[in-house]
């Protein structure tokens, strides 16, 4: 319990780093913002909205961390839910199966992009690249750990 | 996968949160292993046996689970 309780503390000093972080990072593109290129209303309200959803779920996550490494039985609540063997095969599968219906849907998109607008084309084609240089890259990872 | 635990908690009063929380997983866990949803792995197996005093197979009914 004393190793998961070492592994909270650590996580919440991470989190916090990473919600200050965040927030300086927003804050310094307000302070630029005449410097920077003038942006859409659209786009803009997508730049705000991840910045602060990206806040929002460390926040939540480093309030969930403080709750559990208050007491012991919130520790061991937290350990016990983190490390639910049946939550991590559920984690495995949806990532897999998310992953597979991604490389699909990519994929399709790819070749219908080729047909209208090459930008598009070669902007989905990299991401297609992408994912499967980092899917290999895990594979090999996974089978070598394993 | 059939298994014991239902009957075994009712001898023992035990809730699914309590034999969870003794063996190191969640309620839904439990449930899913005692209405034959999930088929639990060797350790947790040997935890949930080893806490009733039994051997796995008297426990864990393996003879349904796929090859």
């Amino acid at each position: 319990m004393d190793l998961f309780h070492q592994k909270v503390r650590t996580r919440i000093r991470v989190l916090t780093a990473l919600a200050v972080g965040v927030a300086l990072i927003y804050a310094g593109f307000m302070l630029y913002r005449s410097e920077l290129p003038i942006l859409n209303s659209f786009t803009k309200g997508f730049h705000q909205g991840i910045f602060f959803g990206l806040e929002l779920v460390i926040l939540g996550f480093l309030a969930q961390n403080i709750k559990g490494s208050r007491n012991d039985a919130a520790l061991k609540k937290m350990r016990i839910e983190e490390n639910d063997e049946r939550f991590g095969l559920i984690i495995q599968k949806t990532a897999s199966m998310t992953a597979l219906v991604m490389f699909a849907a990519l994929g399709v998109a790819t070749v219908i992009a080729g047909f209208l607008n090459a930008a598009v084309f070669f902007s989905l084609l990299g991401a297609l690249l992408f994912m499967v240089v980092l899917f290999y890259s895990m594979w090999i990872y996974f089978a070598k750990r394993n | 996968m059939k298994t014991r635990i239902p009957e075994l908690r009712r001898q023992r009063k035990l809730s699914q949160e309590e034999l969870g929380l003794a063996v190191g997983v969640t309620r839904q866990t439990i449930t899913s292993l005692e209405v034959g949803k999930y088929t639990a792995s060797l350790v947790l197996a040997y935890k949930i046996a080893r806490y009733f005093g039994l051997t796995i197979e008297e426990v864990f009914d393996f003879s349904e689970v796929e090859e």
